[in-house]
C-alpha cells in the first residue's frame, strides 16, 4: 500500500486515486450510492425485511442525517454501510449498494476490508460502552491506525494516535493516551471513538446516535467538534438519530425513515419548512420545543409496526389522520417530488 | 407556610460511600401549592433525581425537613411516611421496563393498588381498575395479558394508573419521557398534563430537556453537583437566565 | 407456586394455561401426561407382572415382548413403564421440595437487610455448592440409609441449595428495580412486596431450572442405584434396570434400550415445557 498522506492535516480529498483497494473520491460522482435497498432474512422460507425500501446517494463531501424511530431501520441501513450486517445475521436481500464506485451489494467479507474505516468510518450505537476496557486508548487508536497491516512503525503510529486526540480536541491528550475507557467521562469517550473511527482518513463518517446519552452540554460539543471537524477534513457526513433538531444541527439534507422504508427526503430547511409526509409533519409538530405551553402536543396515535407486521399499502396508514381508502391498499408508495423533495405519501400535496 | 402542598427547607442529602460521603443535595428550599407544577432541571450528577427520592421518601435526608400537605414527612422529629400520609405522594420513574413487576398483569397491579387502600368489594375494585387504565389509554385487552407485548409508553401508562390508584395530590416525575420515542413522549406529556388539570394534582418534573420543563412548569429549579444555580418561575429563568451555568444550558439545548 | 395449585384445582383455567402455552410447551405437556397415563395403565394392563419371569432370560424383543426380556426374564415394556411410578415421584419430590425451600431461603436473603442473615445463608449455600454433588448425597445416604425414600431426601438435602443460590441472585437484582420502590410508594409491607412481587419472580426463575433439573435427577437417581444406594433391586426403576442392561450391552443392548427410550421421551417432554418457561420469566 502506498504512503498514507502524512501527518493530521491530510483532507479527504488527499486520499490518492490509483490502485486495488484504493479509495477513489470523484467529487461528480455520488460518493454512496444506495438504490431500492433492502436488507432482511429468510425465515420460515418467507423474507422478513428489516429494511424495504431506501434509495438514497451522496455526493462526497456532502451531510445526511436520517431520522426515524426505534424500529424504523435506520440502525440497519447504517451498519449495511459498513457491511457488520452479517454479525447480525443479516443481509442485502434486494437493491444495491455502492461506495466510492465500488459495488458492495454482494461484497464478501475479504472485499469489505480495504473499504471498512478507510471509505467509512463508524462510530456505532451506545459506542459510550464500545471502547474495550482492559486497553488503553493508545493501543485501541493503534489498532484503528492498522499497525502492522501497513507500512507503518511503532514510533510512527504513536506520534499518528497522538495527532487524532489532537484533532478531536481532548485536552492533555498525552495522558489520556494512557487510559482505560472507565476513567475517561462520557464526552471524551465518544470523541476518542471518533478520533479511531477518523483514523484512516474516511471520506465519509457515519454516526449513529453520537449524543443520545450524553447530558446537553457535552451533547452540543460534541455536535460542535463534529461541525468543525467537516470542516477541516471536508468529509462527507451520515449521522443517525430520532432527534430532528439534532440532525438538522449538522446536515444539509435530511431522510425521514418509517418501518424500514424512506418516507421523505430532501434539503433540512425545505423539510423543516414544508414536510410533505404526514409521519415528519408529526415528528417536526411533537418536539417539545415547539410546543406552546397550556397546548397539547402533537402526538401520533398508535405504535410503530413490528418488523414483520407492516400493514398493507402506505405503512404509516393506520396512524394517520388524512389516511384515505387509496393509502390502504397495495405496496408502500414511491417517493416522488413535491415541492422539492422526495416523499412517498400520495396525498403529499394536503399535508399540512 | 400555610397553603403549600410541598414545604421542603433547607435539604441536604448525603450518601456514604466506602470510600467518601458524596453530597447530592446541599441545600435546596422548594414550595409547591396545591395543582402547580415545578420542574428540577440539570444534568448527570447535578442531584435532582435524589431530590426526587428524598420527597417520596426513598432517600432519608441528612438535615433540612419536608412537609407534604402540613404532615413532617423528613427532618428533625419527623415521623417519616404514615398511612396517614403515604398516599399523597406517588412518583413516575423513568425506565419503563423496570418500573412494573414483570410477573403482574397490569389490571392487578392497579387492582391491587386500589383494594390496598379502600375497602371495596373485589368486582367493584376491578371496574374501577379499567376504568382507570381506560383514563391513561390502557384498554381492557391490553390490562389482562402479559407485560411483554405492551410497549415502553403503554407501560409507562400502567405506571401512571398505578400510582393514580391511591387518589395522591402530589406526583413526582423523574424523567418520565427520556426512554421513549418523540411520538410516545408526546402522549404521554399530554396525559400527564390532561391528568394534572382534572385531579388538580401537584407535579413535580424531573428531566434533563429544558423543553419539557419550559412546556410543563410555571416553576423551575437548575442543580449542578448538588446545589441550586438558579430557582424561579420558569419563564424568567429561561428568558432572563443570571447565572453562567443556565445560560450554558439554554445554549446548549438545540431548539 | 399459588399460580400452580389453583391451577390444578381449577380446570378451566387449567385448559385456558394450556391453551396459552407456546407450540413446543403444549407438545411437552401431552408427552408427559401420555408418558404418566401409560406408567400408570401399562402395570395394570399388561398380561405380565411386574416382578415375574416371563420367559427366558436375556430374550431379544419379539411382537409379544417388543422391549425383550431381561436378565431375569422379565418383561421389559412392563417393567419400562411401571417405573414411571416411582421415577416421576422420585423427581417431581425430589425437584419440588428443593426447589421451594430452595428458592424462599435464597430469596429472603436476597431481600433482606439483615447482614447476618445474608451472611450465614451466603456460606451455607455456597458451601453445600462447592461440595460434589453425589459424594454429599452418598454422605446423606450413609447416615439414613438406603432406599427411595432415603434417595429423595439425599437429593433435597443436597439440591436446595442451588436453586438459593439462583434465587437470591434474582432477588438481589430485582430488590434494586424500580416497580420495588413504586410498591413501597404504594404503602405496600415489606412482608407483602417480598411474598407476593419479588419471591413468585424468584419462582419463575427457579422453576424453569427446576424443570431442566428433573432429567438430572432422574440420572442422578440411576447413578445412586447404579451404586447401590438407591431403589432396592426387585422394584422397576430406569437407573437401576439400565445398570443392569450395561453388563449384557453386547450380548443383549435391548435392555438397556427400553428404559433408554422412556426416560428420553420423558426429559424430552420436561424439557420442552422447561424451555418455553424460561422464556416467559424473562418478561
Amino acid at each position: 500500500m502506498a504512503e498514507l498522506p502524512g501527518a493530521g492535516l491530510a483532507t479527504a480529498q488527499a486520499a490518492a486515486p490509483g490502485t486495488d483497494g484504493q479509495v477513489v473520491v470523484d467529487p461528480r460522482k455520488p460518493y454512496l450510492d444506495v438504490d431500492h435497498l433492502q436488507i432482511g432474512l429468510q425465515r420460515d422460507g418467507l423474507p422478513l425485511h428489516i429494511v424495504d425500501t431506501v434509495t438514497v446517494s451522496l455526493l462526497p463531501g456532502a451531510s445526511l442525517g436520517i431520522v426515524g424511530e426505534s424500529g424504523s431501520g435506520k440502525t440497519m441501513l447504517c451498519r449495511s454501510f459498513t457491511g457488520t450486517l452479517g454479525r447480525y445475521g443479516v443481509g442485502i436481500t434486494g437493491g444495491r449498494l455502492s461506495i466510492a464506485g465500488h459495488d458492495l451489494t454482494n461484497a464478501r467479507e475479504k472485499d469489505w476490508r480495504p473499504i471498512r474505516g478507510r471509505a467509512v468510518g463508524y462510530v456505532p450505537q451506545s459506542s459510550l460502552a464500545g471502547l474495550n476496557p482492559v486497553l488503553t486508548v493508545e493501543t485501541q487508536l493503534l489498532e484503528a491506525l492498522g499497525l502492522g497491516s501497513r507500512t507503518l512503525t511503532k514510533s510512527q503510529a504513536r506520534i499518528e494516535a497522538r495527532q487524532l486526540l489532537d484533532m478531536v480536541k481532548i485536552p492533555r491528550a498525552d495522558a489520556v493516551l494512557n487510559e482505560r475507557s472507565h476513567q475517561l467521562s462520557g464526552g471524551m469517550r465518544q470523541r476518542v471513538m471518533i478520533a479511531a473511527a477518523l483514523a484512516l482518513r474516511p471520506p465519509l463518517l457515519v454516526l449513529d446516535e453520537p449524543t443520545t446519552a450524553l447530558d446537553v452540554t457535552v451533547q452540543y460539543e460534541i455536535l460542535v467538534l463534529i461541525r468543525q471537524l467537516r470542516e477541516e477534513l471536508g468529509m462527507g457526513l451520515i449521522l443517525v438519530s430520532h432527534d430532528l433538531a439534532v440532525v438538522e444541527f449538522l446536515c444539509s439534507q435530511v431522510m425521514t425513515m418509517y418501518a424500514g422504508a424512506t418516507v421523505e427526503i430532501g434539503a433540512s430547511e425545505n423539510i423543516r419548512s414544508r414536510p410533505r409526509h404526514p409521519y415528519t409533519n408529526a415528528l417536526l409538530h411533537s418536539r417539545l420545543g415547539m410546543a406552546e405551553r397550556g397546548k397539547d402536543l402533537v402526538a401520533i396515535p398508535g405504535e410503530s409496526p413490528a418488523v414483520g407486521a407492516w400493514p398493507e399499502g402506505c405503512r404509516f396508514w393506520p396512524r394517520c389522520s388524512s389516511a384515505a381508502d387509496a393509502c390502504r391498499s397495495g405496496a408502500q408508495p414511491a417517493p416522488r417530488l413535491v415541492d422539492g423533495h422526495l416523499t412517498a405519501c400520495i396525498r403529499a400535496e394536503d399535508v399540512t | 407556610m400555610a397553603g403549600n402542598l410541598i414545604d421542603v427547607t433547607d435539604l441536604h442529602v448525603t450518601y456514604r460511600t466506602a470510600g467518601s460521603d458524596v453530597l447530592a443535595v446541599r441545600g435546596l428550599n422548594l414550595t409547591v401549592g396545591a395543582g402547580q407544577s415545578t420542574g428540577i432541571v440539570g444534568e448527570s450528577g447535578s442531584g435532582k433525581s435524589t431530590v426526587a427520592k428524598a420527597l417520596v421518601g426513598l432517600v432519608p435526608p441528612t438535615s433540612g425537613s419536608i412537609r407534604i400537605d402540613g404532615d413532617l414527612v423528613a427532618g428533625e422529629r419527623a415521623k417519616g411516611y404514615h398511612r396517614s400520609s403515604r398516599w399523597k405522594v406517588q412518583m413516575i420513574f423513568q425506565d419503563p421496563y423496570g418500573s412494573l413487576d414483570p410477573r403482574q398483569q397490569p389490571l392487578d397491579a392497579v387492582l391491587e393498588a386500589i383494594q390496598h387502600w379502600r375497602k371495596l368489594p373485589r368486582a367493584q375494585a376491578r371496574t374501577e381498575a379499567l376504568d382507570l387504565l381506560k383514563s391513561v389509554g390502557i384498554t381492557e385487552r391490553q390490562a389482562t395479558s402479559g407485560l411483554r407485548a405492551l410497549s415502553g409508553g403503554q407501560r409507562q401508562r400502567i405506571s401512571i394508573a398505578r400510582a393514580l390508584a391511591p387518589s395522591p395530590q402530589v406526583l413526582v416525575a423523574d424523567e418520565p419521557t427520556s426512554s421513549l420515542d418523540q411520538s410516545a413522549q408526546a402522549a404521554i406529556l399530554n396525559l400527564l398534563r390532561r391528568i394534572q388539570a382534572e385531579r388538580g394534582l401537584s407535579v413535580i418534573f424531573i428531566s434533563h430537556d429544558l423543553g419539557l420543563v419550559r412546556y410543563l412548569t410555571e416553576d423551575v429549579i437548575v442543580m449542578k453537583d448538588g446545589f441550586v444555580v438558579e430557582q424561579g418561575p420558569t419563564d424568567q429563568v429561561l428568558h432572563h437566565p443570571t447565572q453562567e451555568y443556565t445560560q450554558r444550558l439554554i445554549a446548549s439545548a438545540l431548539a | 407456586m399459588t399460580a400452580a395449585a389453583s391451577a390444578m384445582s381449577l380446570p378451566r383455567s387449567m385448559a385456558r394455561r394450556f391453551r396459552l402455552l407456546p407450540g413446543s410447551a403444549r407438545a411437552g405437556v401431552i408427552i408427559i401426561t401420555a408418558i404418566v397415563a401409560l406408567g400408570l395403565l401399562v402395570p395394570i394392563l399388561s398380561p405380565y407382572d411386574l416382578y415375574e419371569q416371563v420367559g427366558k432370560a436375556n430374550a431379544a424383543p419379539t411382537f409379544e415382548h417388543p422391549f425383550g426380556l431381561d436378565s431375569l426374564g422379565r418383561d421389559i415394556v412392563t417393567r419400562s413403564f411401571g417405573a414411571v411410578r416411582i421415577d416421576i415421584v422420585v423427581a417431581i419430590v425430589g425437584v419440588m421440595i428443593p426447589l421451594l425451600i430452595g428458592t424462599v431461603v435464597g430469596g429472603l436473603a436476597g431481600t433482606t437487610d439483615l447482614r447476618v442473615v445474608r451472611g450465614g445463608v451466603g456460606l451455607l449455600v455456597d458451601g453445600i455448592n462447592a461440595f460434589p454433588f453425589l459424594i454429599l448425597a452418598l454422605g446423606v445416604i450413609a447416615v439414613i440409609g438406603t432406599g427411595a425414600q432415603a434417595m429423595i431426601i439425599a437429593i433435597a438435602f443436597t439440591s436446595w441449595a442451588r436453586y438459593a443460590k439462583l434465587a437470591r441472585t434474582r432477588a438481589a437484582v430485582l430488590r434494586d428495580l424500580d416497580f420495588v420502590s413504586a410498591l413501597r410508594l404504594l404503602g405496600y409491607s415489606r412482608a407483602r412486596i417480598t411474598v407476593r412481587h419479588i419471591l413468585p419472580n424468584c419462582f419463575s426463575e427457579t422453576v424453569a431450572y427446576g424443570v431442566s433439573d428433573f432429567t438430572l435427577v432422574i440420572l442422578t437417581v440411576a447413578a445412586l442405584s447404579f451404586l447401590g444406594a438407591g431403589v432396592r433391586p426387585p422394584e422397576p426403576e430406569w437407573g437401576s434396570m439400565m445398570a443392569d442392561g450395561r453388563i449384557y450391552l453386547q450380548s443383549a443392548p435391548w435392555i438397556l434400550v427400553g428404559p433408554g427410550i422412556v426416560l428420553t421421551i420423558t426429559a424430552f417432554g420436561v424439557s420442552l415445557i422447561g424451555e418455553a418457561l424460561k422464556d416467559r420469566s424473562r418478561g
